[in-house]
């Protein structure tokens, strides 16, 4: 290993991409660790508060594009109060600060401000490529400001981020020399959009792949959109009402059939679902659906146009598709490698699908390893054939409605369901659960989950040998999140050091006590033990001390973070 | 729950003998979506949460993103028409009518109604006691399951998302 002068390392070490192969890298001698670290351009941060930016700039002075993750995943839920944290400011500011060479900056689940987003505008002058995951605090003047200063943007990536509309001018904001975008999403943004300047926007951007819009933008926009940008490959329809006879729609027609690259399709916001066949002609090209936000497209519509979609490997639909049309799906897609299934319906707690259509998709689609099912009902016959069917799991994602149901047909819990998951599919990576469920899924899980990473619980388990089973048998284990179960100080303080070798553990409404954390924080200073106290009533328990409502712990070199709020106290 | 104490009989993942997943879970879930549909009008109207306590909060589940939630909402607030017919029948009258209770915003205004669709007067359970002795009838309903009740007892949203239909009988208990 010493035979090789740094340049020839390095040269090798630029083939290695992922960072978890860098990070192992770095750890097989000193002179690896610093010709890794010096050349490592893209950083991954999972959790922003188990470092500091000045320490990641230290380590990796070459650094051209970092991913930050912020707010614990539950956040996604409403569980995590506002204002928890998760600002990306400080960050934004060090490397200013330290003239870092930045291009690409991908958040997930952060807080950005109006100037967090001015900043960045202004600081980096070869920045290239934002991309923003469920992020809050920023409003379109920021989006303006990235717009204008940018110069050589390509990518503005906005998904499902709450962003206050001041209405429209931004898009403006792009000077006409700006020519060099190659994808622009802004499907989640409430508010109007000049139209104009979107069209001459896309005209100027020869190198457009990806063009996501809101609903905003009307049929007869998008038809002249796509009559100018042929070559797209990604297409985020927004308005999608128009009148089937009209001179719009068959000049629509027209313009799709233009399309010819277009690979992956999302949107259709607003719908008239009797236009939908104006698609039919790219459905045979589709490797990638998302109807997610489409609760307007029914039944007979929905199933007639994946009818056309032969390739699709990755398919995000609402349940309102129903187990009738899963089996559509089943028969059709057979490539179909990612399903997702949303309730539409999710105020009343129905959901339109139920065991048989997860059965059918397994056993018409055998490459399937990635799935997302929110259903009415399950049974453990149907969940160990889809066992059988599908052993290549590496994702799955199982949530009932109604969140303790058994069994729907034999009324037993549905461990024996879940362990056929856990026993079959080597290669899982991630499970979440629902139903009714004892200590003995936990059981299982602990055997024969042993790639496991992230594991999601709610409403189940009897007893603190639930969790320990996981946390003793999970070796892989990065991030587990569990809300309303019956472990307590046991589970928690069982293995303390298992926590290093997570990212995160979070517990909310189980029955972990305020004495419980204070031990767990003592004996490991570096984890960040936080507690979050929202309410003033707290049930007192048998070490006398209240249970906690949230606590949710990280591994951290950094200590404790300055910019918790009142109601966060890190013990 | 998930914390009773069921014993979990057999450690063994293979079976064979499964019920097959047949007409009889599909028929279940028929039943089920019939009276979701009364379910959901009644809902739609209310912010209060009630209903099945084993079920949390509406911010906790399920786990959807909250901008997923709202796209939803949006939908069917816009999809549902606001009325929600129930039959009412008198006793001894072989046909009966149908009233929209979402035009009315409380069980004082509902009894009016139906004083003036049925020439009686109407006895439900917020009535004071000396009103009683004028009564000719007495006003129950049928809930989602299948018991029949006095008009009258719960909360107004509670009473919509439960009510399947109205009967109107004769008080001389």
């Amino acid at each position: 290993m010493n035979y090789f002068p740094d340049e020839v390392l390095e040269h090798v070490f630029d083939f290695v991409t992922s960072h978890r192969d860098r990070n192992s890298l770095s750890q097989v001698c000193k002179s690896w660790y610093r010709i890794e670290s010096s050349s490592r351009q893209k950083v991954f941060i999972g959790n922003c508060y188990a470092i500091s930016p000045e320490r990641v700039i230290e380590r990796f002075p070459g650094l051209k594009s970092i991913t930050l993750k912020g707010k614990p995943h539950f956040a996604d839920f409403n569980l995590v109060p506002n204002d928890w944290g998760g600002f990306v400011y400080p960050w934004i500011e060090a490397f200013a600060r330290n003239r870092v060479g930045l291009e690409e900056l991908q958040l997930k689940r952060m807080v950005v401000s109006d100037e967090s987003l001015e900043l960045l505008s202004r600081c980096f002058p070869n920045f290239k490529s934002l991309v923003l995951v469920s992020c809050e605090g920023f409003t379109t003047d920021g989006l303006a400001a990235i717009a204008a200063n940018c110069r050589f943007l390509r990518e503005l990536d906005l998904q499902e981020n709450e962003v206050e509309d001041h209405r429209g001018h931004w898009l403006g904001c792009f000077p006409d020399s700006c020519t060099s975008l190659t994808s622009l999403n802004f499907a989640c943004l409430k508010g109007d959009i000049n139209l104009g300047v979107l069209e001459r926007l896309v005209a100027r951007s020869p190198n457009l792949r990806s063009l996501r819009l809101n609903r905003a933008v009307p049929l007869d926009t998008l038809q002249k959109i796509l009559m100018q940008s042929p070559q797209l490959l990604d297409l985020g329809v927004g308005s999608y009402v128009n009148d089937p006879d009209s001179e719009i729609y068959s000049k629509l027609v027209t313009a799709i059939q233009k399309c010819e690259s277009v690979r992956s399709l999302s949107g259709f916001l607003d719908v008239a679902p009797h236009c939908l066949p104006a698609f039919h002609s790219i459905c045979p090209n589709l490797t990638s659906l998302n109807l997610s936000y489409a609760p307007g497209i029914h039944g007979s519509e929905l199933t007639k146009l994946i009818h056309h979609c032969r390739k699709l490997q990755r398919l995000w639909i609402l349940d309102c598709i129903g187990d009738k049309g899963l089996e559509v799906v089943a028969s059709t897609c057979k490539d179909l490698q990612e399903l997702r299934v949303f309730p539409s319906d999710p105020y009343v707690g129905n959901a339109a699908v139920t065991e048989e259509g997860l059965v059918a998709i397994s056993s018409g689609c055998p490459k399937l390893n990635s799935i997302l099912y929110f259903c009415q009902q399950m049974t453990n016959a149907a969940l160990i054939t889809v066992a059988k069917n599908c052993p290549n799991f590496t994702r799955f994602r199982l949530c009932i409605l109604d969140p303790t149901k058994p069994d729907a047909v034999t009324m037993q819990p549905l461990d024996e369901g879940f362990g056929a998951i856990v026993h079959s599919c080597r290669g899982l990576r991630r499970l979440s659960l629902s139903g009714l469920l004892t200590d003995q899924v936990f059981l299982y899980i602990g055997m024969y989950a042993e790639q496991l990473e992230m594991l999601s619980i709610a409403f189940a388990g009897d007893s603190d040998k639930g969790m320990q089973y996981v946390l003793n048998g999970c070796k892989k284990l990065r991030k587990l999140e569990i809300m309303d179960c019956p472990f307590g100080n046991g589970a928690l303080l069982m293995d303390v050091g298992k926590y290093e070798t997570m990212r995160s553990l979070w517990m909310s409404s189980c029955e972990v006590t305020l004495g419980g954390c204070k031990t767990l924080a003592k004996l490991m200073p570096r984890l960040n033990v936080e507690i979050m106290n929202e309410n003033e009533l707290a049930d007192f328990s048998a070490d006398h001390t209240p249970k906690v409502n949230k606590m949710y712990l990280y591994r951290t070199l950094v200590g404790r973070r300055k910019d918790a709020p009142e109601y966060v106290c890190t013990l | 729950m998930g914390r009773g104490g069921s014993t979990s009989s057999s450690s063994s993942l293979e079976s064979s003998n499964y019920p097959a997943l047949t007409s009889r879970s599909s028929s279940l879930y028929q039943q089920n979506r019939d009276l979701s549909t009364d379910l959901r009008l009644g809902l739609s109207i209310s912010t209060s949460q009630q209903g099945n306590p084993s079920i949390p909060s509406e911010s906790d589940w399920p786990p959807i993103k909250p901008i997923l939630k709202k796209e939803l909402a949006a939908e069917e607030n816009e999809c549902n028409s606001a009325t929600f017919f129930v039959k009412v029948y008198m006793e001894g009258i072989p046909i009966g009518r149908k009233l929209d209770l979402l035009a009315h915003d409380g069980y004082h205004d509902l009894i009016r109604t139906l004083n003036h669709m049925f020439n009686t007067s109407i006895l439900w359970a917020e009535m004071d006691g000396d009103e009683h002795s004028e009564q000719n009838h007495v006003l129950t309903y049928e809930d989602k399951e299948g018991d029949w009740l006095i008009v009258g007892d719960v909360p107004w949203e509670m009473f919509l998302s439960s009510v399947r239909r109205l009967k109107i009988t004769r008080a001389d208990i």
